[in-house]
């Protein structure tokens, strides 16, 4: 499988962060008008039962906060393209051991991962500068790759 | 490689704003920690926001007391921004990757953790 170019540390630290962007934009077009409605109806009625409202409004966009970068990313890894959107711009993508497209499972365990690992610390997304094949946590367990997205 | 480089310029201009302007202490920014949550132990990385904040500010003693891997890490970070931003177009980072550098890591974030929770 190792004819590839892997990644490189910075191609995969500027993906994350571009992902990053794109999924809190949209956590955030669905918090905001929550939230707005929340406090518009706090404001026009002024009792507790609003402030509940706004307080349980909460609950789903936390969730959502949790989820939908999750769901975002492992539907995108285990589609035909094996990237996300910050990873298609910087031209690289996931592959397993073999070279072909990670499963729905291993994109899900990868993904799990690699959320669990960075809230048990964000150094741990330093794994890849020191390893051989740039791999971090995440991809030691599922046995992936990031490599550029093509063959040199 | 343009998008790259004008991503990690602006993050790094970013983030560097933010840690000076906002104190960690007060502004509760960032995730908790899962290890600290559980064991109650500070992790490898405990304090390391409110460390890069006083390291911005210079307080280095403040800075080292909080988080005293806060100055390899801003080091390593910082020679990755500079081989990714002006060097060589896909950085390989051999230095790092040699095996006495890995034994060597482990075994300082190994010691640290200990040691900070140990002395504590």
């Amino acid at each position: 499988m190792l004819n590839y170019t892997f990644a490189g540390f910075g191609n995969r630290l500027v993906a994350q962060i571009i992902d990053t962007i794109i999924v809190s934009f949209a956590v955030s077009l669905i918090a905001f008008p929550i939230f707005g409605f929340g406090i518009f109806t706090s404001a026009m009625n002024g009792n507790e039962s609003a402030g509940l409202f706004a307080g349980l409004a909460l609950l789903p966009i936390m969730l959502f906060a949790f989820v939908g970068p999750v769901v975002y990313e492992v539907l995108m890894l285990s589609s035909p393209r094996q990237a996300t959107i910050g990873k298609i711009l910087m031209k690289i993508k996931v592959v397993d051991e073999q070279g072909t497209r990670l499963t729905l499972g291993g994109a899900i365990g990868r993904t799990l991962i690699k959320y669990l690992s960075v809230n048990f610390c964000f150094l741990l997304w330093l794994w890849p500068l020191f390893n051989d094949k740039e791999q971090a946590l995440h991809d030691i367990v599922v046995k992936d790759f990031v490599i550029r997205d093509q063959v040199i | 490689m343009r998008i790259k480089k004008t991503v990690i310029a602006i993050t790094i201009v970013a983030i560097t704003c933010l840690y000076y302007f906002f104190n960690p202490a007060e502004f509760h920014f960032g995730l908790p920690c899962l290890f600290k949550g559980i064991t109650s132990w500070d992790c490898w990385g405990c304090g390391g926001q409110r460390a890069f904040h006083q390291l911005l500010h210079g307080n280095f003693r403040e800075a080292f007391q909080l988080n005293a891997l806060v100055f390899p890490v801003t080091l390593i970070l910082a020679y990755v921004a500079v081989s990714d931003l002006f060097m060589q177009e896909l950085p390989s980072y051999k230095f790092l990757k040699k095996r006495p550098v890995q034994i060597s890591t482990i075994i300082a974030v190994a010691s640290f953790t200990i040691l900070r929770n140990v002395l504590e």
